[in-house]
């Protein structure tokens, strides 16, 4: 069976932006959200100003767009920004993430992961 | 609170692309909320505040990031501009000189002018500062006793304020028992200070009440003389002293820089006579103001123009050819800021870059041609037009940046050179507002040349390179050889530019021998054994002028190494004095008019001081210095200009300007033999020298003949004049071959530049005809490689090759020489049969050149092996 074609070639911190987009869901997904989801999950210390500029990468990939939300209900209180992952961006996780499926999936007793 | 800092979103807005802090100042606010939970707020702040930098910078990041990848394109243009410059250096070299000395002569004449024409004057308002300057019309000069018209237009102008007036006086300083020192002083009206409106560092300025008769003495001090002098004390503001013989007390310093109206560091009020004056009587002044506010330049000389009609109406007799015009301080400028001063002023100037210009682009366009297959392939592939055509104007722009950069450094420094070496031989130094060096607006105008010319001379070759004949050349591109042909356009070009060349030639030639040998000429006079002391007397001083002056010379005379003293008001070859004068040669006929009949005052026994004898008639004695003695000497090229006999018993007499007033005859009494140091095309030049009293002569110059060091003396003589009258100013000692030396510099300029010039012009025929054989070799290859396998000899190949480039070189040649003998034609001065062998000189110089051009092509051409040409075909 010829390998599936990964629609859209993901860097590794951009597929991170994305499983945490997707995980926070449309309405809970914006920086520091996502920020935090990857510190909490993979331990690793995230700037957020790479969390902003990636997003920004992603929606000109058209992987993701952005609206900004209802503003903070304090006075002057500013809105987030967004993020809601598009059916484009699920496809090139997909296909990412199949792909490391697809290489890993015997190399359990090499990776030390085999259970 | 929860809201981030104002300064962090302050930051934020500051330094993140337009658009993009708004974005993500809400997530920043979350962020500073959750942080406050775990940290104080100053600590949260200044967390935020860096998050903010952070985040802007990675914002500022992307974009460039994104402009890196849409400029690509552009930056790949210009990477490919600086190779090209590398691959073809002879283009390089050429075009870039070419356009160097057109971008720098461009740029060093802009700057140039601007400081003639209106200059920018370093004060606050300078540009409403004007000068009222009075034209003579009919003697064609400045007018400058205007004390009585000065008092009119304070009176009547109502367009300019703080009308004031000043004139330029020498004096010695005297400070205390030291030796006096001659100064610079300007006597000027209180309200130049209004005028300039600088305040003083210390006390005060002149004041109105200080210009009243009788008022006490006082002087401001400039910056320079204050800490030269004074040591910078702030208590010499009321010390005294002297200028001449006249006691001042200092009642003002100025701030360092300033000054106003020229290169002043003394100032002293100008006393006007309350009485008035008349007309055209009175020293001599110049007059300032300020233009009052909302009124233009132009309206002021309207205003101005209407008094003077008054003035003329009221005294015709002096008054009636007098015109005033109000110019921009320190500069030329009759009117108003316009396009057509500009034109004027630098339209002759930009000629030279657009030849400059079509020159380059003849070798671009021979350049283009040889990559003629790859601009056809790229439009096959789908480049457009405008896309070739830009990285074309790129390739251009990069040759046409870096010679400009190279054009503005060389004028930069010439600029400064020249002002520095134009204004070290004159008293005071520079203007205030002269600043040697190129200003901003001067390099920012280059890079407009620079623009402009490389839209000339890259776009107008790439527009005709992508023209209809790229899509046909498609067809040719596997067989080798270019189609681009150098069409009616260059062809002209390039004829036009060897008769340039050929015009140009002779007068260079003409120049460079005609400095040559006036260098050649004065060299044989012993310059360097003379001094040159120029001195000047305080009208007040006491004892009597005439008897300080003979002492000062007796003095001199004594010092050990001087052979001998002469006073004049000028040496031989210390610049010029030039007067036309009418000579009587008998009483049937009108006198006969001298032109550039060189004049000079001298005391008797003059000519000994050079060892020149007189050869006819006799010398000056005593009795020819009274007034009304009218008598002359003349050289021995006067005498040669005369008709019949001997020039003794003739008259001479000035030319007026004023028909209605002759001036007085003088009667010829001795001729004296040519010094050699004024030569013409026709020999010495003629001289007439009238009889001087140190009294009536202006300037005074003793020439001292020294044995051995002339400029050891010159402390020495200092020191006598300080000794023997406080009012006795040296304002200078030079040996004479310095003099001479500043009167042949501006030739030898000239002469190197022309010649420069002219050799930049051979040298581009040169590359014209190079490129051209290139490309009609490479254009022919196939046709040249049929005919060498069909048995052509080498010398018919060459000599179809050096065919057109004859009839080129030769076109221009012909056109060139054709221009010249019709200018010949209607001179008058000049024959044919004068510049007959400088035509044939400059033909052969120029089709050699030509012809040296070709050998590299023919040398190509004769490479082409036949068989490779037909495998092509």
């Amino acid at each position: 069976m010829p390998p599936k074609t990964i629609p859209m070639p993901l860097a590794e911190f951009e597929l991170l932006v994305l499983l945490a987009a997707l995980r926070l869901g449309p309405d809970e997904a914006y920086t520091v959200s996502i920020a935090d989801q990857i510190r909490q999950r993979t331990g690793r210390s995230v700037r957020r100003a790479n969390v902003y500029t990636t997003v920004q990468r992603l929606e000109t990939k058209r992987l993701l767009t952005t609206r900004l939300g209802e503003p903070r209900p304090e006075r002057g209180g500013k809105p987030r920004r967004l993020v809601t992952v598009r059916p484009a961006g699920v496809a090139a996780v997909r296909a990412m993430t199949d792909a490391i499926q697809a290489m890993a999936g015997e190399l359990g007793a090499v990776l030390g992961t085999a259970k | 609170m929860t809201r981030s800092p104002r300064w962090a979103a302050f930051l934020l807005r500051a330094l993140a692309p337009r658009g993009e802090a708004d974005d993500v100042l809400g997530d920043l606010e979350e962020a500073h909320r959750v942080r406050l939970q775990h940290y104080s707020a100053p600590t949260a702040c200044t967390l935020t505040a860096i998050e903010a930098i952070d985040v802007a910078a990675a914002l500022i990041r992307t974009r460039l990031a994104r402009l890196r990848i849409r400029e690509n394109g552009t930056v790949h243009d210009y990477k490919l501009g600086f190779r090209m410059l590398v691959k073809y250096p002879g283009l390089t070299l050429a075009g870039g000189l070419a356009l160097a000395i057109a971008i720098g002569i461009g740029a060093g004449w802009y700057d140039a002018v601007g400081d003639v024409l209106r200059p920018r004057l370093p004060l606050p308002g300078g540009d409403r500062i004007v000068e009222i300057e009075m034209r003579n019309q009919m003697a064609g000069r400045d007018e400058q006793r205007l004390l009585h018209d000065f008092a009119a237009w304070r009176r009547d102008l109502t367009s300019v304020e703080e009308l004031g007036a000043y004139r330029t006086v020498e004096r010695n300083l005297v400070l205390g028992d030291a030796r006096p020192e001659p100064v610079t002083v300007v006597e000027i009206s209180a309200s130049a200070f209004r005028v300039a409106n600088v305040p003083p560092l210390a006390g005060r300025p002149l004041l109105d009440s200080d210009e009243q008769p009788g008022a006490a003495p006082v002087v401001v001090l400039g910056h320079d003389v204050w800490r030269q002098r004074f040591g910078g004390r702030r208590d010499a503001i009321g010390e005294t002293l002297r200028l001449g013989q006249t006691p001042a007390t200092i009642v003002g310093v100025m701030p360092e820089g300033f000054a106003f109206p020229v290169n002043h560091r003394l100032w002293v009020p100008l006393q006007i006579r309350q009485s008035g004056y008349a007309p055209l009587e009175g020293p001599l002044i110049r007059v300032f103001g300020r233009l009052k506010p909302g009124i233009t330049q132009a309206e002021a000389n309207a205003e101005v123009s209407a008094l003077a009609t008054r003035a003329a109406a009221d005294s015709p007799a002096t008054h009636e050819r007098l015109r005033p015009r109000i110019l921009a301080y320190g500069g030329e400028s009759p009117g108003d800021r316009s396009w057509l001063e500009f034109l004027v002023t630098h339209g002759p100037i930009l000629l030279v870059l657009v030849v400059a210009c079509v020159n380059v682009g003849t070798l671009i366009y021979a350049r283009t041609a040889t990559r003629d297959a790859e601009i056809a392939m790229r439009y096959a592939l789908g480049a457009s037009r405008e896309r070739i055509v830009a990285q074309l104007f790129v390739e251009a722009l990069v040759l046409a940046s870096v010679a400009a950069v190279i054009g503005l450094a060389v004028a930069d420094r010439a600029l400064k050179w020249g002002l520095t070496a134009y204004y070290a031989g004159q008293d005071g130094g520079a203007p205030f507002w002269v600043n040697p060096g190129l200003k901003l607006s001067t390099v920012l105008y280059a890079l407009g040349l620079t623009v402009v010319g490389a839209a000339v001379l890259g776009v107008l070759p790439a527009i005709k390179a992508t023209g209809l004949q790229v899509q046909a050349h498609l067809r040719t591109v596997g067989a080798g050889g270019s189609t681009l042909r150098f069409g009616g356009v260059w062809t002209t070009a390039m004829i036009a530019q060897v008769a340039l060349t050929v015009i140009c030639l002779p007068p260079a030639m003409g120049i460079t021998q005609e400095v040559r040998r006036d260098r050649a000429i004065r060299s044989r006079f012993p310059a360097r054994q003379y001094l040159a002391v120029r001195v000047e007397l305080d009208r007040d001083s006491t004892p009597p002028a005439d008897q300080t002056y003979r002492e000062l010379e007796r003095r001199v005379a004594q010092l050990p190494g001087v052979v001998a003293t002469r006073f004049a008001d000028r040496l031989p070859g210390m610049g010029v004095a030039v007067r036309s004068a009418e000579v009587e040669v008998s009483s049937e006929t009108a006198p006969r008019l001298v032109e550039n009949l060189w004049t000079s005052a001298v005391e008797p026994r003059f000519f000994e001081l050079f060892d020149t004898p007189i050869v006819a008639g006799r010398d000056f004695h005593e009795g020819d210095r009274v007034a009304g003695a009218q008598t002359a000497l003349v050289n021995e090229a006067f005498a040669r200009q005369l008709p019949g006999a001997s020039a003794i018993g003739r008259r001479v007499r000035f030319a007026s300007s004023d028909p209605t007033k002759p001036e007085p005859w003088f009667e010829i009494v001795g001729v004296v033999r040519d010094i050699g140091m004024t030569p013409t095309d026709a020999g010495e030049a003629p001289y007439l020298f009238r009889a001087a009293s140190p009294l009536t002569t202006f300037p005074l110059v003793i020439g001292v003949r020294v044995a051995g060091d002339p400029a050891a003396l010159a402390p020495r003589i200092r020191a006598i004049a300080a000794d023997l009258d406080a009012g006795l100013r040296v304002d200078e000692i030079r040996a004479l071959d310095e003099h001479v030396w500043r009167v042949e510099l501006p030739g030898m300029i000239a002469a190197g530049t022309i010649a420069g010039v002219v050799g930049l012009g051979l040298f581009l025929s040169a590359a014209g005809i190079f490129s051209l054989m290139s490309v009609s070799i490479a254009r022919r290859r196939r046709e040249i490689g049929v005919r060498a396998a069909l048995g052509a000899s080498r010398a018919r190949l060459i000599a179809g090759i050096f065919s057109r480039a004859l009839i080129l070189v030769g076109s221009g040649v012909v056109a060139g020489n054709a221009v010249i003998v019709f200018v010949v034609a209607l001179s008058e001065e000049a024959r044919i049969a004068d510049v007959a062998g400088a035509l044939l000189v400059t033909s052969a110089v120029m089709l050699t050149v030509g012809l040296l051009a070709c050998v590299e092509p023919a040398r190509r051409a004769l490479r082409i092996e036949p068989s490779e040409a037909l495998k092509e075909a």
